[in-house]
């Protein structure tokens, strides 16, 4: 280091409480959140409906209901509890802790209730041009779907509708349409309404707007596509002998892998869904015997996402693959489209139904195949 | 094909691809970066002459009310003044020095910042200077320094600053930020990652914004260090906290130059890593715009509020991030460049499906142009090497439309050749063809023009339209000469349009021109051993024998390895042999080997042949025996038994014959599926006279029974086949009527339903044992055996009895939707002829089920649609192709369904048509007397009906069916039965008075 070390010696210990600190990974619970409404730092602001009040006050919020902003704000004589009128208030402005960060960026069934506790102490604002609370509602709103139950749902969904018709702001109402499109989803799977999900996820896809519908609808038919080619072999074992059968396993084949390796390809940061999705793509090469196919997925789930549990789960796969091909040995004797398998055995007795392909699509569809 | 392999994948030309601006904005934008949190703003106004005229006291006056209002300009125009008319005199210098540090932020706040370093340097060293105007001092010293280029004096100044503890925290971590900027600008890199590395901590404790810009100048500075793998970790950290990142823009640039490091490295999956994290450019600005959103209802608090401050930060950052987006959105490149990278990361790895997903989405969210263009000509290749046709198709179309307003399109030949390849993938032959001859007249300069017309030719020659693609390709031929690639192509393919057109000598012509070019080296040698082969083939299909044979051996000598030869000596063996030289035509058959199956069996077929020309049982006997050990495989084997059978019947000996069939029984029964192994089972019937019946079935029901006992499961099932096989024939077994006959066998065929495994059945014997089981009213084991035919054996004739059988199954447990589903199946996938679609658009199916098929189908409509179902009674009866009795039916019911609507004088043509065209199924023609009768009798035409019932009465080889004595019973009641106008017999009308 040159001269500019001789003044860099002194290291700042000004961090203030629950600011600047990394956000702690442990989920509160209600009850905590409650507790911590009263221990976050006075950092929100109150802005004055009339200038001459001056500067806007710096406190901490602890809940905005149909009475008034109720704050706190330590002064020299102590803590000084008070509550602002509403007429006298523009418009508050909270600035998220690193816990409320952490909660708004990583939504999940476990924070539901500490969001709520959030929710409810600040969606008074939800109207108010400088609130944020829109954030904090979409977050809720996420983690209830997360929650798989119909009244989480019910309540996720008033939730939403809140934010899209009293927030000012044009990206909160965005954002709230794009969640409410993935809630529908989660209801019709939740639902078990296959052909409703699968219109849902195809709806979504052909909008392709919001990464997270977009991620479950392709996660959605991505199974759907691999259970309806498992189905469509099992029914037609010989589909390669079939004139009638061969285009509509080659779609569904195409389109399985499609939707796996969406996830990888366009999320690629969404570490979960995009390993999720390449040993899916693993799987559906396995079932089609492809193993160099296979092999070069695992490579790829290894090299792209080594911490997955996915790449962990196939790390053994992986191993004897390349060990097999250090060998020279073949990895598996089957043709990569897959050939068809002469010891099948056995027949279902099963209704035969040929999946249908879905509606054209009105717009462009990466996966109109 | 020539150009089979033309599609063969190409690599993206995707490198080298300069994305217009991005570099500058990189630079920019991270200039923009390290200093966007510094709170000056420069007005525009050019230095004026400082105020003339003024007192001293006036200008200190000026200058300090200007300053105090942040009139920048008039205050250091009064400073200025000031000191160039007072300064240097010992009574102004402590006024002066007051001044100058006012002066030194007045330029410092006009961004002169060169002027004012000195000032600002020279107010440091006054005594008792203010200590909230030294902070200030040092702090714009620092500012000034750094931009003006002087990072070392900077650094003392900013370090000065951050050690200066009474300096407001924002503005002590803005100093450390710019004292690692120095070391950047120094192009000190080590310097800079280690400083960052030191205090980017307590920065980022400060604020994660600030925080963030430290890290992306660390990333900065690690990148120009070749500090990659240090560089991917530390990407992946601000990745993570992107929200808290204002510098979103700088970053992802930063991002795609980190990728194509490793991209050029051949660190595919690194650069991949990387390139994943690069955002959308809708999502960068969907993030800006929210902040920007933000802080824009910040400001209006502030603003609000009175917070002036505030409101000088909130500007400046407002108007550095409208800046910033502004310069973005003037790149038009920027998802490609990611995009383009990424594809090509995937590519490198050979994952062309992956490569061609990025492709297809990229190219249509793109704006046209040459980038576009140039990668939807890739994605194209990349669909085509997928075996994706329909996609490649679709691909081809959105080029032409995407680039439709580009003024250079370079790939259109070729993507207008490829959408003819992607419809040829799809056996759209036309389409292709149309397509090919669209590339051909777009540019029929270009070399692909050529390749196009005789793609074009080719396909038509596909759809077996033999002269027309003759046609095309004389006239391609026309334009071409010998030295052009695709002369031997055109001449070639002629020649076959001819052969496969039967015309043999233009055919002979055209493959002798191509040989005749070839054999002087001059064009492809390609098709030489193939043109030699057509010839000698053309001259044996015109019975030209002799010229045929000395062909075909001078190609056998000369060309012993071609792909022809076994067909070729195929050919020489007949050729020999309808010469009369049997033995040379037995040594030619017996040259064909074995690696072409098909050809080596028919060949030794043909030696059996010959050997019974030329009556030598037994070598005939000792050949097929031979092709039994040989060849047990062989589809064939149940010819080769059936001519052992013959010889030992032959010579005599029959019970020879029987023993060579039970021994291929016992050694073949229980094989797995294959063609022709039923055959044997059937062909014993022959070797055993109608006296011996009781001796096969006996036999036979030993064999059964051991083959269950040992669990030869495929054993018994064929053997069970055989023998209700044996009991619907009349043979041996004239004591049961034909209906006690099948319900026997019925009756043996459901017995084997328990055993019955589809995927081990020959189809055969499923469809036999499925329609005895439909017949027999065991609809579910009809059903599954049905649906085992189907899913096992796609590829059997019997399958249409599958779709057939399903679909009466389904009529009859009334689900109608069901049983036309199964019909429909049926009518498109059969393998039986299919006429052309008549006037009212039906095409039938011409064979017996096929007829039950549409009669079933028009039961089903009769009642929703009569007037459809009308329609295809019509066909059936209209087509000659149709089985007589179909027709037959087809009429009856045709009067039926009129009478049934009661148009009964639109049933008595057909009926009356039955009785007299189809007098070989006497039980409809008695039907159809019946029908007219009752038909005139509703039309209140007693009279006539008596006529019809009396014509009826009187045929006796109609007596025994009941429609007969109906109608018998009718005439009476009319009247009395009529005597015969022409009576063709002596018999005797009967007594019309009972």
């Amino acid at each position: 280091m040159k001269s500019f070390n001789t003044f860099l010696i002194i290291s700042v210990g000004l961090v203030l409480p629950g600011f600047a600190q990394e956000a702690p990974e442990v989920i509160p619970t209600a009850g905590q959140m409650q507790a911590y409404l009263t221990q976050r730092p006075e950092q929100d602001m109150i802005h004055w409906k009339d200038p001459a009040r001056g500067e806007s006050l710096t406190v901490r919020i602890l809940e905005v209901n149909d009475t008034g902003v109720r704050v706190q704000k330590t002064a020299q004589a102590g803590l000084i509890n008070r509550v602002v009128p509403h007429d006298t208030v523009s418009g508050v402005s909270f600035t998220h802790t690193p816990i409320e960060r952490q909660l708004i960026q990583k939504p999940s069934a476990e924070a539901v209730g500490a969001l709520r506790v959030l929710w409810d102490a600040r969606k008074a604002t939800l109207d108010m041009d400088t609130s944020n609370v829109a954030q904090l509602g979409i977050a809720l709103a996420k983690s209830l779907r997360m929650k798989n139950e119909t009244a989480a749902y019910d309540e996720a969904a008033e939730t939403l509708q809140q934010i899209g018709e009293r927030s000012p702001a044009d990206h909160h109402k965005l954002a709230a349409d794009m969640e409410s499109r993935t809630l529908e989803m989660a209801r019709a799977l939740a639902a078990g309404s296959p052909d409703q999900t699968d219109r849902i996820a195809w709806e979504i896809t052909e909008v392709d707007a919001d990464p997270e519908a977009m991620l479950m609808a392709t996660a959605w038919l991505g199974d759907r596509h691999f259970e309806d080619l498992k189905q469509l072999e099992e029914e037609h074992p010989r589909w390669d002998m079939d004139d009638e059968v061969r285009p509509i396993r080659l779609r569904l084949y195409h389109l399985s892998l499609d939707f796996a390796l969406y996830p990888s390809l366009f999320h690629g940061t969404h570490e979960a869904e995009a390993s999720t999705g390449l040993r899916k793509a693993w799987q559906i090469h396995q079932h089609t015997q492809s193993p160099q196919l296979a092999m070069q997925v695992l490579e790829d789930l290894a090299a792209l996402y080594p911490d997955s549990q996915a790449a962990k789960d196939t790390a053994n796969e992986l191993a004897r693959m390349r060990a097999s091909e250090a060998r020279g040995a073949p990895l598996e004797e089957v043709a990569e489209e897959g050939e068809p398998d002469e010891e099948t055995e056995g027949t279902r007795d099963k209704e035969e139904q040929l999946p249908i392909a879905p509606p054209k699509p009105e717009r462009y569809n990466l996966f109109d195949d | 094909m020539p150009l089979a392999s033309q599609h063969e994948y190409q690599k993206y030309p995707l490198f080298g691809t300069n994305i217009a601006g991005l570099n500058t904005l990189r630079n920019h934008l991270l200039l923009v970066a390290l200093l966007s949190a510094v709170v000056v703003s420069y007005p525009a106004r050019a230095q004026d002459a400082g105020p003339a005229d003024l007192s001293a006291q006036e200008l200190l006056t000026e200058g300090e009310n200007a300053f105090n209002a942040a009139d920048w300009d008039t205050a250091s125009q009064a400073f200025l003044r000031f000191i160039a008319d007072f300064g240097g005199l010992p009574e102004t210098e402590q006024v002066v020095n007051r001044v100058k540090p006012l002066l030194a932020i007045s330029h410092v706040r006009l961004g002169r910042l060169e002027e004012a370093l000195p000032l600002l340097e020279e107010s440091l060293k006054l005594p008792d200077l203010d200590p909230a105007l030294r902070t200030d001092l040092i702090f714009f010293a620092g500012l000034s320094a750094l931009q003006t280029g002087q990072p070392a004096v900077a650094r003392a100044h900013l370090g000065a600053a951050f050690n200066d503890k009474t300096m407001e925290r924002g503005r002590r971590m803005e100093a450390l930020i710019l004292g690692g900027m120095t070391y950047v600008m120094e192009q000190d890199w080590k310097e800079a990652i280690t400083f960052f590395e030191k205090y980017g901590p307590e920065i980022a404790a400060y604020s994660p914004e600030a925080g963030a810009r430290a890290k992306i100048l660390r990333l900065h500075a690690l990148m120009q260090e070749t500090r990659w793998a240090d560089a991917v970790t530390l990407a992946q950290e601000i990745h993570g906290a992107l929200d808290q990142t204002r510098q979103v823009v700088s970053f992802s640039s930063m991002l795609i130059t980190l990728g194509d490091h490793f991209l050029e490295a051949g660190e595919a999956h690194q650069s991949i890593t990387v390139l994943r994290m690069v955002p959308a450019k809708s999502a960068i600005l969907k993030l800006q715009n929210t902040r920007l959103a933000d802080a824009e209802l910040d400001l209006n608090s502030a603003e609000r509020a009175g917070n002036s401050v505030k409101v000088s930060q909130l500007r400046t950052a407002i108007s550095e991030m409208k800046g910033e987006l502004e310069a973005f959105e003037q790149v038009p490149q920027f998802d490609s460049a990611a995009r383009l990278r990424l594809a090509g990361a995937y590519l490198h790895l050979q994952r062309t499906r992956e490569a061609s997903l990025i492709l297809d989405q990229m190219v249509r969210q793109m704006e046209p142009d040459a980038v576009v263009e140039s990668a939807t000509a890739s994605l194209l290749r990349g669909w085509l090497s997928l075996d994706r046709h329909a996609r490649a198709a679709r691909t081809a179309d959105l080029y032409m439309e995407r680039t439709r307003d580009l003024p250079e399109k370079p790939n259109l030949p070729e993507v207008m050749f490829l959408k003819g390849q992607a419809l040829e993938g799809q056996f759209m032959h036309k389409e292709a063809a149309d397509a090919y001859l669209d590339a051909a007249a777009a540019f029929p300069g270009h070399e692909i023009a050529p390749r196009a017309e005789f793609m074009a030719a080719y396909n038509i020659l596909q759809l077996e339209q033999y002269q027309q693609a003759g046609s095309m390709l004389d006239r391609q031929r026309k334009n071409l000469n010998k030295k052009d690639e695709m002369w031997p192509h055109v001449v070639f393919w002629r020649a076959m349009a001819w052969q496969f057109d039967q015309k043999w000598e233009p055919a002979r012509a055209m493959f002798d021109e191509y040989l005749t070019a070839a054999a002087d080296d001059s064009v492809s040698g390609e098709y030489i051993d193939n043109a030699r082969f057509r010839i000698a083939f053309s001259y044996f299909s015109e019975a030209r024998y002799s010229e045929a044979i000395r062909l075909l051996k001078e190609f056998e000598k000369n060309f012993p390895t071609s792909e022809w030869l076994p067909e070729a000596l195929l050919a020489l063996g007949d050729a020999l042999g309808a010469e009369g030289d049997l033995e040379g035509a037995g040594r030619a058959y017996s040259r064909i080997g074995v690696e072409a199956p098909g050809f080596h069996d028919e060949g030794w077929m043909k030696r059996g042949n010959i050997l019974k020309v030329t009556k030598d049982l037994a070598g005939m006997k000792r050949h097929f025996t031979e092709f039994l050990e040989k060849r047990p495989d062989s589809p064939r084997i149940a010819e080769a038994l059936q001519w052992l059978g013959w010889t030992a019947k032959q010579e005599g000996d029959l019970a020879e014959a029987r023993r060579i069939y039970w021994n291929a029984i016992e050694k073949f029964g229980n094989d797995r599926v294959r063609p022709g192994l039923e055959e044997i089972f059937l062909a014993l019937h022959s070797f055993y006279p109608p006296a011996e019946r009781t001796d096969l079935e006996a036999r036979l029901g030993e064999l059964l029974a051991r083959a269950k006992d040992e669990r030869r499961t495929r054993f018994a099932t064929r053997i069970g086949w055989a023998i209700a096989q044996l009991h619907l024939s009349a043979k041996g077994d004239q004591a049961s009527t034909p209906e006690q006959r099948a319900e026997k066998y019925r009756a043996e065929l459901v017995a084997l339903v328990p055993q019955i495994d589809p995927e081990e059945t020959a189809p055969a014997i499923l469809a036999d044992v499925a329609d005895a089981s439909a017949e027999n009213g065991d609809q579910e084991d009809a059903a599954l055996l049905y649906d085992g035919l189907r899913k096992w054996w796609p590829q059997a004739p019997e399958r249409d009895r599958a779709f057939a059988g399903l679909g009466f199954l389904a009529l009859k447990a009334g689900d109608k939707d069901a049983a036309q589903e199964w019909f429909d199946r049926y009518e498109r996938t059969s393998v039986m002829p299919k006429a052309a679609p008549d006037e009212n658009g039906i095409a039938l199916v011409l064979s017996e089920l096929g007829a039950e098929v549409a009669m079933a189908r028009a039961d089903l409509l009769s009642e929703r649609k009569p007037d459809e179902a009308l329609l295809i009674l019509l066909a059936i009866q209209k087509n000659k192709s149709m089985p007589t009795r179909s027709r037959a039916e087809a009429l009856m019911k045709t009067a039926e369904l009129h009478a049934s609507r009661g148009q009964h004088r639109e049933s008595l043509p057909y009926f009356e048509q039955i009785y007299i065209l189809y007098n070989r199924f006497p039980e409809m023609v008695a039907a159809a007397y019946y029908g007219r009768g009752r038909a005139l009798e509703e039309l209140a035409m007693p009279e006539k009906a008596r006529e019809v019932y009396s014509e009826l009465a009187n045929r006796p080889d109609l007596a025994s069916f009941k429609p007969a004595k109906l109608g018998t019973a009718r005439a009476l009641a009319l009247g009395g039965i009529l005597k015969p106008i022409n009576p063709t017999d002596s018999l005797i009308p009967p007594n019309p008075d009972p």
